[in-house]
């Protein structure tokens, strides 16, 4: 399995599959106590390990995923947002998640809250997360992160959400682009 | 003078100052009130003075508003709402055996619990097999805070009277078979955290009345006939497809459709381009 559970937090997650039997286990809450929908999946805290598994393709109906303050490692899988298409609140803060920030989160596109914050995501903040209509909350402080903040997230949230990439540029944090020693662009000579 | 036959009364004549009321009741206080203004129930003032105004001798208004006053208190509001759902529901499981309405108030009742103040605030009776439809006398359970109906039988409508119900936080109708609109009144219910009224043959639109209740946390309006534009503002920022599946009607960014004459939606799913070889 991809996620691991070190403490075994998890041990009231039973195979048994009838109906409602889901609701009952730790961290998941369900759309009503007569059906297995999962509305929410909330982990913080336990001590996780491992990936973001595919098997969350299985929590079509969740509008919350909270996997925070883990040990998770890997990248966020660009499918993602074809497991749970419907997530309005997605929190993968206080990981070790590596890698890019996949464009293909735009396809979450009921999210109204997305933090990221203190992983080691690297790269660049991709220009798709500008069409994410619903945006209410971003945090993607304390990462890796650098190149130019896409212009219309820069202006809807305020530095607090991209503090602590130090390679990152352009309103609203401090350093423009292009200039001095961090800058990707062209100098005058 | 008010003459005999008055043992539970200490009243004298014309502005004087009652001793006390009929033992028991504790409606009124030590003051001073004239003959007709009753001013502790002015119900009992209303009996009182209509007793008066047909030419009543006293004693005959004093006991009128004796038995009116023992009534008032016998009587409760909340367990006559209660009763009158009883009389419009069929119970073939007899959930509602306990429901005695000679009791002086609901709280002793099954499925019902009452607050320190003997005032209901939940009615649970999810999965009783019960049929029939509901009243509007529902609405006067004014500390309602949670009202299960879930997984059963119910026909009829949903009663505006249900918006008066400003203290509920949830109200369940789902697995039913309700028929007719959402109550704009139910946009008055601010304290509601969930609203699940799916599977149902509820019609017509989505008020966008709810869209102002922010403490919204769990929408399901699924599984009905509902039509129209899905709102999206307000609390419904939070609220997705799920929220609304399974309404061939509906339309709007939390469908599948868009609404006719509407904008197109945002464009279709980003796929990043491979990379091109460069010469």
């Amino acid at each position: 399995a991809d996620l691991r559970d070190p403490e075994g937090r998890l041990t009231s997650w039973t195979s048994n599959t009838s109906a409602g039997a889901v609701c009952d286990f730790s961290g998941i809450s369900c759309w009503n106590p007569q059906e297995s929908r999962i509305l929410a999946v909330s982990l913080s805290g336990f001590g996780l390990q491992g990936k973001i598994p595919p098997a969350l393709q299985y929590c079509r109906s969740a509008n919350t995923l909270d996997l925070s303050s883990n040990a998770l490692e890997g990248q966020i899988p660009p499918a993602l947002c074809d497991w749970i298409p419907f997530v309005v609140n997605l929190d993968l803060s206080g990981n070790r998640l590596t890698g890019p920030l996949p464009s293909e989160l735009a396809n979450c596109r009921f999210l109204n809250s997305l933090k990221l914050s203190d992983n080691a995501f690297s790269g660049q903040i991709p220009a798709s997360l500008a069409r994410l209509d619903r945006l209410k909350a971003l945090d993607l402080s304390g990462n890796r992160l650098e190149g130019q903040i896409p212009s219309q997230l820069g202006s809807a949230f305020s530095k607090d959400s991209f503090s602590g990439n130090s390679g990152l540029c352009g309103h609203p944090v401090s350093s423009r682009c292009g200039s001095g020693l961090g800058g990707t662009g062209l100098g005058i000579v | 003078g008010f003459g005999s036959g008055l043992r539970a009364e200490e009243i004298e004549a014309d502005g004087r100052r009652a001793k006390s009321c009929a033992p028991n009741l504790r409606l009124c206080r030590k003051k001073a009130w004239p003959l007709r203004g009753v001013e502790c129930a002015a119900a009992a003032a209303a009996v009182g003075s209509r007793a008066a105004a047909m030419g009543a001798p006293p004693w005959a208004i004093w006991a009128l508003l004796l038995l009116h006053q023992a009534a008032r208190v016998l009587a409760n509001t909340e367990g006559d709402a209660l009763h009158s759902l009883r009389t419009n529901l069929n119970d073939p499981n007899n959930v509602l055996q306990s429901w005695d309405p000679t009791l002086v108030n609901p709280c002793t009742w099954f499925h019902v619990t009452c607050n320190n103040d003997n005032s209901v605030i939940r009615v649970d009776l999810g999965n009783a097999a019960l049929f029939g439809t509901l009243v509007p006398q529902l609405g006067q359970l004014k500390n309602l805070q949670y009202l299960e109906l879930y997984s059963n039988n119910i026909t009829g409508t949903i009663p505006s009277e249900l918006g008066n119900l400003t203290n509920l936080i949830s109200l369940d109708l789902y697995l039913n078979n309700f028929t007719g609109p959402i109550p704009d009144s139910l946009g008055n219910l601010l304290k509601l955290r969930f609203l699940r009224l799916n599977n149902n043959s509820l019609s017509g639109t989505i008020p966008k009345s709810l869209t102002a209740i922010t403490a919204l946390q769990v929408l399901d309006l699924s599984n009905n006939k509902l039509s129209g534009e899905v709102p999206s503002t307000g609390s419904f920022s939070l609220f997705t497809p799920i929220s609304f599946g399974n309404n061939p009607a509906l339309c709007g960014p939390g469908t599948s459709k868009p609404c006719p004459g509407a904008p197109p939606f945002s464009p279709p799913p980003y796929n990043p381009p491979t990379p091109e070889q460069s010469p």
